[in-house]
């Protein structure tokens, strides 16, 4: 079977000799080609060398931002809620949003009232704000969906 | 010291299966260059469970077939279309001192798929035993002795239309 795909180049009067080498190279070239593997193979360390520099420095640079961002990334803060830049930098949360946008809200409504709505401790003189009557109490809970019978319960306390 | 020796050993083996299946000169020698770079970085891993040239010849056929590859993808063009290129590189400008025939010859291996040249060539012209070749390419024997004859009914074929 070897011998009978072994190519017969007599049959195609092609040249009778597989050693038969027609190929030249330039003179000297293979007394020259260790020095250029060399010369290739110490290309190669100095740019793996540079490589390494390189990565390295990257490295360094991403930690060092990582370190100047990582406050704002430790906060766990879960991918539904929106994170809010407020006007002092700090972040806050969704939940927290909501709580904050009340009380503003509560703020706002006091220093626009004559009475006092609320009392929980608070000097509200101090803060420098007004009492809310009680119509503007129970005018902003019904706006919040709050029953007028709960309301009225509420003015027991 | 290991390694330059290893060089002086090799270099013309492994130069020749180069050259012999791409055929210009200077394809040959930066794909020569670069098997022994990979010689050189592979050496430590080689653990002898293979003949070294058996292990250098399987670096020098790999990287024969990432520069053609590369070439591929470089000119978005099927290697066989290289042959123009090739038959180019066939005088005696370029390397090359053949008859007519030979001429032909190298133009047919030229012509032929990659996979088919490499067998070939280190059948016809190296005149290695299929099961070394087997331990190089990675194929089967019957694999090889398939490609190898229909690689010489291609070149039989070329060269009688010729």
């Amino acid at each position: 079977m070897k011998d009978k795909l072994r190519y017969n180049p007599g049959d195609s009067g092609l040249p009778l000799s597989p050693k038969a080498n027609p190929l030249r190279v330039p003179d000297g070239y293979f007394e020259a080609f260790d020095q250029r593997v060399h010369e290739r193979i110490s290309a190669r360390k100095k740019n793996r060398h540079l490589y390494i520099a390189v990565v390295t420095a990257a490295a360094a640079m991403l930690a060092g931002i990582g370190i100047l961002f990582l406050p704002g990334l430790r906060n766990d803060v879960p991918e539904s809620e929106i994170i809010v830049a407020s006007d002092t930098a700090n972040t806050i949360t969704g939940s927290r949003l909501v709580d904050q946008i009340l009380a503003d809200d509560i703020i706002e409504m006091a220093a626009n009232s004559d009475t006092l709505f609320l009392d929980a401790g608070l000097n509200w003189g101090d803060m420098g704000l007004k009492e809310v009557s009680d119509e503007t109490i129970t005018e902003y809970l019904l706006i919040e969906g709050v029953s007028t019978l709960e309301i009225a319960m509420t003015n027991d306390y | 010291m290991a390694f330059r020796l290893l060089l002086e050993s090799y270099r013309e083996r492994v130069y020749w299966l180069i050259r012999r299946t791409l055929i210009v000169h200077d394809d040959a020698d930066d794909v020569a260059q670069e098997v022994f770079v990979r010689v050189w970085k592979a050496l430590p891993s080689f653990r002898g469970e293979s003949a070294l040239y058996t292990w250098i010849y399987r670096i020098a056929v790999n990287e024969v077939n990432r520069f053609i590859k590369r070439k591929r993808l470089l000119f978005f063009t099927p290697w066989n279309d290289a042959s123009e290129r090739i038959s180019q590189s066939l005088t005696d400008d370029c390397g090359f001192s053949g008859t007519e025939v030979e001429r032909k010859l190298f133009n047919a291996i030229a012509r032929l798929p990659q996979k088919q040249r490499l067998v070939f060539t280190m059948r016809y012209f190296d005149e290695l035993p299929y099961e070394e070749i087997s331990r190089i390419v990675g194929t089967s024997e019957g694999a090889l002795k398939a490609s190898y004859h229909h690689a010489v009914r291609k070149i039989e074929k070329f060269v009688k239309a010729g």
